[in-house]
């Protein structure tokens, strides 16, 4: 699991790409932290390079729902291939976050 | 095409990265679409963090049986642990409409796992759970 990070006009977009599965949500929990803590308020999170996602994987992104709802900042998430997809839509956690086919899209919302 | 695959591993977490690995290695070559795949992958996971996290009422080591066989028309998953009794479907589902703030966190790997896979047995053999699931290719 690789984050990567780019700022561009106010927005951070992070990118996730491999597995985020129940021992490498841990390390993704830290980073969301550090990156909430330093006050990021308009957060894009593409997932187009994201090959898995588990239930452990899911945790971490509502974690960082919730910190972004309490302090009003804006977060969504985009670009989410076939299965990962899914498993949003049977979680149920495709209604918690806007999610958007197009990063364009989801930049405009966050904005 | 048919093959299987068999290990013990130890009660923690970081088992997982490494049986992955190994899993795939032994499912690669056998050209799987995709999507049973990652049903196999987050069935194994869940379950297994599952197990770990809540299956043992010591702090002792213990092993869990991982077993697949790969036949024609399907994937079968066999998970073998001595924890205490415990039949994952008769977990209750979460309940997945609520809102952010009132959403709890967590409890939702059993409803992906049983939404994700064809078909799920559960029996008790003597001092053992043994958990049989099964995804159509």
């Amino acid at each position: 699991m690789v984050i990567k990070q780019e700022e561009k006009n106010g927005i951070l977009t992070l990118s996730i790409a491999g597995r985020l599965d129940a021992v490498s949500s841990v390390e993704a929990d830290k980073e969301f932290n550090r990156i909430l803590d330093a006050g990021k308020d308009k957060l894009l999170i593409n997932l187009k390079e994201l090959e898995y996602i588990s239930s452990a994987g899911l945790r971490v992104l509502l974690v960082v729902a919730k910190r972004m709802q309490q302090k009003g900042g804006k977060v969504c998430l985009c670009t989410l291939a076939e299965n990962v997809k899914e498993v949003f839509e049977i979680s149920g956690f495709s209604s918690i976050f806007k999610i958007f086919d197009k990063e364009e899209d989801g930049a405009l919302f966050v904005k | 095409m048919s093959g299987a695959f068999s290990k013990n591993i130890k009660n923690e977490l970081s088992e997982l990265t490494e049986l992955v690995v190994e899993i795939h290695s032994f499912l690669d070559p056998m050209n799987l679409p995709a999507k049973p795949l990652y049903a196999l992958d987050l069935a194994l996971e869940e379950m297994l963090t599952n197990i770990v996290k809540y299956g043992y009422d010591d702090k002792k080591p213990h092993l869990i049986g991982v077993d697949i066989h790969a036949g024609k028309d399907s994937l079968v998953l066999t998970l073998t642990d001595d924890g205490h009794e415990f039949n994952p479907l008769s977990a209750v589902a979460p309940d997945t409409g609520t809102s952010v703030p009132e959403r709890p966190v967590g409890g939702v790997g059993i409803h992906l796992t049983r939404s994700m896979v064809d078909d799920m047995k559960y029996r008790r053999e003597g001092d053992k759970n043994v958990l049989e699931i099964k995804i159509r290719l």
